[in-house]
């Protein structure tokens, strides 16, 4: 089984329309289907904007893992002929704010609401058990700009767009930034074991891992990591390359308090591992973290992930909630087409990842794209 | 977040102390915080309140010191602060604290489907109490809930009736209404009818199954044709079904209670209990409305049956829908409704008209029914039973309630067709004389409603405080027994309109908890013009809406004017003098076809249905 999460970097980026696009074409090609989300997706309305969002039909045959498969006081629209119809399979022990979380198959297809768990741990064991009823593709939405519960798919696609900011740098810079850090090197063994090292003829490189969970911040990183080193027992160094592990979130400020200190040190260049892309994009601005990471490269240093999802597409959206502050409603508007069209190419050409806009290209690009890698 | 009225009960424990680290996640706002924060405290959690205006950083660090098992973010929200609240989230997963640590917010916009969306274990959204979190800290319930019942033994039911004695205080209408009573029961005691023998076969059956064909073959003799045919035929009446295997599994016991996840709505010190009414026809949708009033605070619920059953010998049997308004009374139906109801609701099946009343008190008390109805003046008028068959009913009935030990009320409706409410009062209080000489529990039920008398009269012309006060005041004047004003309350002063409807329910609900009653009964917002079926969210609209005031009103008083104290006193007078002239006549049903308790220029008639039917006990 492959799973593959759709991550935004805002709302109404268009994850749930990416994951709609490729779950029709899955269904086209015939491979068992199984869906579910980190948040709360398929309903009507969106939650803060009161704005339609899209639904989420789910093909006969699909598997749905939700704690709600039909919203309350649905609209008109959503008469019992549309909505699907479910045979409920097992209960899942994680619950979400919408009641315990359980896996349905699809009798006759339909609308659904996914709303599945919410957190890693609970998304890799309904995954595992998406995968025990045979299920060939998972997909798992996301939700505003969370990224940490997908940190356990195989593939990733990042949604983002006009929502995410009046401003196309801001945009551009961000996305940059996390493509960067998805497509960082994941460590086989996790980066704790050591010996053999990474890459062709690596030599084994001594362990130094924080204890964890510990965050790190601005003030104290570079202190805290200096009484670590020190108190490291042999052979951890300063004056020999050593791995260096951080089991937990890392913030950007405090990244480049670290970046500063080792850097500045002249401390032999060895190893990092991170857990996550996730656990380096959350804490921080994402172009701020991966400016320290870079001083660190520069400076010799490697840098892993324990746990790496590949990002394998960028879908965009021109769409763009505006609030209207006299009137205390949000309206629908979009991004100008010349700047939307400007934003597509530089998102491509800085990213390196394929770009996709779903709505006005189709979904066949984008699904032919995740097929492959 | 949090509604600060509320208030935690003090000797409330926490089953094992937690570390609770509170967030105001907002630039200024943290006074929801700070009132969950003292609740906490107060029943032995642990606790850490962080300042306002804190980074997502500083927060985690925070969390990631302190340790808590839960950590509760207070935030408004808005376009954006759902993107601080998920990186939040992500944050706390990333930073290895979860699901070590409960991420929980709370805030005016903040709805389960938001939580869930941003990643948030649970959410407290608006008119959240202290007591909810508390329950939720605790794992009394796997979700929020409003109210002290969730996670514990639901309310007990109360006793309407505890505390009175019934003497009567006004001592002249007292032996007045002992006078029509005791010649009343002593000329029923003579008396039978086809109601009262099918009522002693009932129990007949029920006590011995063993013997029960022949006494079933005999109750069939008194019944009316339609009764006795589907019996024959294993079939349901006209306009009936009975409920398929899978509309039963629905009324399973596992499956038509919920418990309630709010405490029951009240006044001051518990009162009023509110009551409403149910009677879609079909047992499923009455259960179905029964947990939804439950939820929204109900304190007890009112079985309305259909208007051809009144007036039809016999009842049917099965677990039957009906296709009118009304929902048929059997033992099945009943048993299916109780089970409803729940251990929490008070339920009451109405026996005060009709031609099975001493059955239905039986059947109800079998199913385990808390109060019943019983009123000879009433079902006697506007197209009720006729006296005589009604009076010799009533009194097998009263017994029934006595015996049982269910508390009956007796309500003056007859006030809707005209009657002034002195006379209306007069054949109440003769018919509660009657119930306690039978070692019954009468509970007064006054009609709160403009009704053609204050139409004309213009008692009412200023406002519908004075004149309904002066009913309970005067009925105070006269005897020491509870009053339940109903049924329901703001009879013809709600219109079409549901916030108007709501309102004019709802203060009339208060002006009754002003009062100090103990029950009050409300219409849903659309009952009077529904024009079919009454909807759920109609009577959500009065129960909240009374909710809204009691609350407003809380231990304070509304004032009526002098007007009602003057009323009060007419109406005692009024009592006074019907009752002398019911005791020269004698007995109730003569009293009734006399004209005294309701005459026919004032808009009622005595019922025909029955009539000829009584006739002498065999010694």
């Amino acid at each position: 089984m492959k799973s593959i999460g759709f991550a935004g970097t805002a709302k109404n980026t268009g994850k749930t329309t990416a994951l709609t696009a490729v779950a029709g074409e899955a269904t086209r090609a015939g491979l068992r289907l199984a869906l579910t989300s980190i948040g709360m997706d398929g309903e009507a309305k969106d939650n803060v904007t009161g704005l339609p969002k899209p639904r989420v039909y789910v093909p006969a045959g699909a598997l749905v893992a939700t704690a709600i498969p039909f919203e309350a006081g649905a609209p008109p629209t959503a008469t019992p002929a549309v909505l699907a119809t479910l045979e409920l399979l097992s209960v899942t022990p994680f619950r979400s704010p919408l009641g315990p979380i359980a896996i349905y198959r699809v009798l006759h297809p339909g609308l659904t609401v996914l709303a599945g768990p919410l957190v890693a741990a609970e998304l890799r064991l309904v995954l595992d058990s998406l995968r025990a009823e045979g299920t060939d593709l998972a997909l798992v939405d996301g939700a505003v700009n969370r990224l940490a519960p997908l940190s356990v798919v195989d593939q990733m696609v990042l949604s983002t767009g006009a929502a995410r900011d009046e401003s196309v740098q801001v945009i551009l810079d961000e996305a940059r930034a996390l493509a960067f850090l998805f497509n960082l090197p994941g460590a086989e063994d996790g980066g704790r074991r050591g010996g053999v090292g990474w890459g062709e003829g690596a030599a084994p490189l001594p362990v130094a891992e924080l204890p964890g969970p510990a965050v790190l911040t601005d003030e104290t990183a570079a202190a805290d990591l200096a009484a670590f080193l020190t108190a490291a027992p042999p052979p951890v160094s300063r004056r020999r390359p050593f791995r260096l592990v951080f089991p937990s979130l890392v913030g950007a400020r405090a990244l480049r308090a670290l970046a500063a200190y080792l850097v500045e040190s002249h401390m032999a260049p060895g190893e990092m591992v991170f857990p996550s892309a996730a656990a380096l994009a959350v804490a921080g601005p994402a172009p701020d973290t991966v400016a320290a990471l870079l001083r660190l490269k520069a400076a010799g240093w490697r840098v892993f992930l324990s746990s790496a999802v590949r990002l394998s597409a960028i879908t965009t959206s021109p769409y763009r909630p505006t609030y209207d502050h006299r009137g205390r409603y949000y309206l629908a508007g979009h991004m100008a087409d010349a700047e939307y069209a400007s934003l597509v190419d530089e998102l491509g050409r800085r990213t390196g990842c394929p770009v996709f806009d779903v709505v006005r290209s189709g979904p066949a690009g984008l699904f032919q794209r995740l097929t492959q890698v | 977040m949090t509604q600060p009225y509320s208030t935690v009960n003090p000797s409330y424990l926490a089953d094992r102390p937690r570390r609770v680290l509170l967030v105001p996640l907002d630039p200024v706002h943290d006074i929801g915080l700070k009132v969950i924060r003292r609740a906490l405290n107060a029943a032995g959690h642990q606790t850490m309140l962080l300042p306002p205006d804190r980074t997502l950083e500083e927060v985690v660090r925070a969390a990631s010191e302190y340790r808590p098992e839960f950590t509760l973010i207070g935030r408004t929200v808005g376009y954006g602060t759902a993107e601080l609240l998920g990186r939040l989230a992500d944050m706390m997963e990333a930073a290895g604290l979860r699901p070590a640590t409960k991420l929980v917010i709370g805030g005016m916009a903040v709805r389960d489907g938001l939580a869930a969306e941003l990643g948030f274990d649970a959410c407290f959204g608006p008119g959240t109490t202290p007591e909810m979190v508390l329950l939720y800290i605790d794992g009394k319930s796997p979700r929020p809930l409003s109210g002290t019942a969730a996670g514990q033994a639901p309310p007990r039911r109360r006793d309407l009736t505890a505390g009175f004695g019934y003497q009567f205080r006004h001592e002249a209408i007292g032996e007045l209404a002992h006078t029509v009573a005791s010649q009343t029961l002593s000329w029923a005691a003579g008396r039978t009818s086809p109601g009262v023998e099918r009522a002693e076969l009932r129990r007949a059956i029920l006590d011995d199954p063993a013997q029960a064909g022949r006494n079933r073959e005999l109750y069939l003799e008194l019944c009316d044709e339609p009764v006795r045919l589907a019996a024959k035929e294993k079939s349901a009446p006209e306009h009936t079904r009975y409920l398929t295997a899978h509309e039963e599994s629905f009324l399973s016991p596992e499956r038509a209670y919920a418990a309630p996840e709010r405490s029951p709505l009240s006044g001051p010190e518990g009162k009023p209990t509110v009551f409403v009414q149910y009677g879609t026809g079909c047992p499923l949708m009455d259960a179905a409305h029964i947990q939804a009033v439950r939820q929204w605070g109900a304190g007890g619920v009112v079985h309305f049956d259909p208007s051809w059953a009144a007036r039809t010998e016999g009842l049917p049997s099965g677990l039957l829908s009906h296709e009118h308004d009304g929902t048929v009374v059997t033992l099945e139906n009943l048993q299916a409704l109780r089970r409803a109801a729940g251990p929490d609701l008070l339920w009451q099946v109405r026996a005060h008209r009709g031609l099975n009343t001493p059955e239905t008190v039986l059947l109800a008390a079998v199913a385990g029914a808390d109060l019943t109805k019983i009123n000879i003046a009433y079902g006697s008028l506007g197209a009720g039973t006729e006296p005589s068959r009604l009076t010799v009913d009533a009194y097998a009935a009263m017994t029934y309630a006595a015996r049982y030990g269910l508390p009956f009320d007796v309500v003056t409706n007859e006030e809707l067709s005209g009657v002034p409410a002195h006379k209306a009062m007069a054949g109440m209080l003769a018919t509660v004389a009657m119930g306690v000489a039978l070692g019954g529990r009468p509970v007064l039920q006054p009609l709160f409603c403009y009704s053609p008398e204050v139409m004309l009269g213009g008692q009412m012309a200023d406002n519908y405080v004075d004149f309904n006060a002066a009913k309970v005041m005067a009925l105070r004047q006269i005897i020491d027994a509870p009053i339940w004003p109903g049924a329901p309350v703001g009879f013809l002063t709600q219109t079409e309109d549901r916030v108007q409807s709501s309102v004019s329910t709802a203060l009339h609900a208060a002006l009754a908890a002003c009062l100090g009653v103990e029950a009050v009964t409300i219409a849903s917002a659309d009952e009077a013009y529904s024009g079919g079926a009454i909807t759920a969210a109609a009577r959500l609209d009065t129960l909240t809406a009374a909710a809204e005031a009691f609350r407003f009103f809380g231990q304070s008083r509304i004032e009526p004017t002098a007007a009602a104290t003057r009323w009060a006193s007419e109406m005692v007078a009024g009592v006074e003098d019907v009752l002398t002239r019911v005791a020269r006549v004698g007995v109730l049903p003569e009293a009734i076809y006399a004209g005294l308790l309701g005459s026919p220029e004032e808009g009622v008639y005595p019922g025909r249905a029955g009539r000829g039917t009584v006739k002498a006990r065999s010694r």
